[in-house]
């Protein structure tokens, strides 16, 4: 892969994979490397360790502040921002994002909490709403060292003002290896759905997870969620048999003997470049 | 034609102004309405900030004299209620739509020979709406427009912007790069319509610029690429940079949609010339590197106008898509009352 990701990497010395399982939406913990089947490109893999990953998070943030959040919705959003950067814990790291036409850095990566805090407090919101292309700036600002990078993308909406398209950034994000979790805020009165599929194909495509809310009043409790899920993952290595051709490589992994939930991403694109 | 224009706006004075209607006496004299327009005709860019400021029964209570005191004062008088509006049109709209409401009345209220002013006052008024996203609201005001102009290139201009509009609403996802070439149901229909509108506007000045980039834009989301590079080809020649900007984005957009990306690179980074402060050709760009396996290139593109902060506020593409106020008819609205 292009890229060096902490949460994920393809080399000659293996494989990484963030992994998550759940079981009535809480992780399952206590597994071990004999637990999982893994496949990758259709060949069975030998799974040589799972962790309960303990690296730093470095935490992106991505807010939508076009004109829908303004009021209350502004209010929980920043109280639920403020939740998340204090369930940080020594050695992670968060940048503040945010989006509305302009996509822009507030907080560039950093371990100082305070000022993430302040920015948070000082957000304004208005103009359209180009996601699309946050989520793509995201994915290029992600650090390449040792911490584990999570984005964390919020929206209300539609994409309004985006350059760049759906199948762009999904592009992007299936080379990145980066895990991307959405929250989204829906609509009241319009059946919960979404009103858009760009955010569930994003986190398809990462191997990260969606939460929805209809009330703003539930934001804090699924920023946590997000954040607490992330390290409740786990990361499976292994070293690939018969998988080092360049191209798209699915992935599949389930669990031999447990029942539960795993998430994690469909598959890596191995390019011609990186061999 | 004075008189039915006096009953319009004591019309628009009854519905807007329950103060007024209560009986409230006026507690501004005309004289120092005229001091005010004077001044704004003179040129105090603190005037809009004075009507403003007035209790909406005092303004509407000098409309009457107002209306029928003479051409150029009608003019500037209109003006100042339009710029009134425009100000405050983000944080109340109910009284920027008021002060707009007497702006119209005014702008009625002139003769025949104050066409180009009353043209250009319809093609801009539909934009204000328009970065509303009150489409509806704006070809109201155009086909108002075009009950007298029926021709006009702003006024058609506007009219495609509006259709173009409609078909980014008709399937929001289709932003930007995402359908281009390939749209169809009714989006398909209003950018068709879209079409005949600026071809239209150019049959009429074929230097219209804003009628030509749109054009070749159009035409590229219809997936008629030839004839909209022909289109774009001659707006990449416009005097505005803004023009110029567009040309090269949509060119560019073309080139990466057909995987030419040295061409695309190219045209992208003309845009960036254009447009320094513009967010979406570095963007842009650095799909482009991204997709392409250039992972350092594009990060380091991402980092460049991340770096510039709040100098890439202005993103001419977001009021493209959008709707946006037309800033340099308001100035020559502007400038033609202050002459």
């Amino acid at each position: 892969m292009h890229g060096q990701q902490a949460t994920f990497r393809a080399d000659v010395a293996g494989v990484n994979l963030d992994v998550a399982v759940t079981r009535g939406g809480r992780p399952v913990r206590g597994l071990t490397a004999a637990d999982f089947v893994l496949t990758d490109n259709g060949v069975a893999q030998r799974v040589d360790s799972a962790a309960l990953e303990t690296l730093p998070l470095s935490v992106f943030l991505v807010l939508d502040i076009s004109g829908s959040i303004a009021g209350e919705k502004l209010q929980y959003l920043v109280a639920a921002s403020r939740a998340l950067v204090d369930a940080l814990k020594t050695g992670d790291r968060i940048s503040l994002m945010t989006f509305a036409g302009r996509v822009a850095v507030p907080v560039p990566l950093t371990a100082d909490v305070a000022t993430a805090r302040d920015a948070i407090d000082h957000l304004a919101t208005g103009g359209p709403t180009s996601l699309r292309d946050a989520a793509f700036t995201a994915l290029q600002l992600v650090p390449t060292d040792r911490t584990r990078p999570v984005v964390i993308v919020f929206s209300d909406g539609r994409d309004t003002a985006s350059w760049l398209s759906a199948s762009d950034v999904l592009g992007a994000v299936q080379r990145a290896g980066v895990v991307v979790h959405a929250v989204e805020l829906l609509e009241e009165g319009r059946d919960a759905q979404p009103s858009s599929p760009f955010l569930g194909e994003l986190v398809n495509a990462s191997g990260g997870r969606r939460w929805s809310a209809t009330s703003a009043v539930r934001l804090s409790g699924l920023f946590t969620a997000a954040l607490d899920e992330m390290r409740s993952r786990y990361l499976l290595t292994y070293y690939p048999t018969s998988a080092d051709r360049e191209g798209w490589h699915p992935l599949a992994v389930r669990l031999a003997k447990v029942r539960a939930d795993v998430t994690h991403r469909p598959g890596y694109q191995v390019p011609a470049k990186a061999r | 034609m004075v008189r039915p224009v006096l009953r319009l706006i004591a019309s628009v004075v009854m519905a807007l102004v329950p103060a007024f209607a209560a009986g409230q006496t006026p507690s501004r004299t005309f004289a120092q309405y005229t001091s005010i327009v004077e001044a704004y005709r003179g040129g105090r860019d603190t005037a809009p900030q004075e009507i403003a400021s007035w209790p909406q029964a005092d303004v509407e209570q000098m409309l009457g004299p107002a209306a029928g005191a003479g051409v150029p004062f009608t003019e500037a008088a209109a003006m100042l209620h339009t710029e009134a509006a425009v100000a405050m049109a983000a944080r109340d709209w109910p009284r920027a739509s008021a002060q707009l409401a007497v702006a119209q009345a005014l702008v009625q209220a002139l003769p025949a020979t104050a066409e180009t002013f009353v043209e250009r006052y319809y093609a801009f008024t539909a934009t204000l709406f328009l970065a509303r996203g009150d489409a509806e609201a704006a070809r109201s005001w155009i086909d108002r427009g075009l009950t007298l102009f029926e021709y006009s290139p702003p006024l058609r201009t506007a009219s495609g912007m509006v259709e173009e509009l409609a078909a980014h609403l008709a399937d929001p996802e289709c932003a930007g790069r995402a359908c281009a070439g390939a749209r169809g149901g009714s989006g398909a229909v209003h950018l068709a319509v879209a079409e005949r509108e600026y071809r239209v506007a150019l049959a009429r000045d074929s230097g219209f610029a804003d009628a030509r980039v749109r054009l070749g834009r159009v035409l590229a989301m219809l997936g008629r690429d030839a004839d909209a590079a022909t289109e774009l080809v001659v707006a990449a020649m416009a005097p505005a940079p803004r023009i110029r900007y567009f040309a090269h984005l949509f060119t560019a957009d073309m080139a990466a949609r057909m995987g030419d990306s040295a061409t695309a690179r190219q045209e992208y980074q003309a845009a960036l010339a254009e447009e320094p402060g513009a967010q979406t050709p570095y963007l842009a760009l650095s799909h482009i590197e991204e997709a392409l396996g250039n992972a350092v290139r594009a990060r380091e593109l991402v980092a460049q106008f991340v770096q510039r902060g709040g100098q890439a506020a202005a993103g001419p593409w977001w009021g493209y898509q959008n709707g946006e106020l037309d800033a340099d008819t308001l100035r020559w609205l502007i400038d033609f009352v202050r002459r």
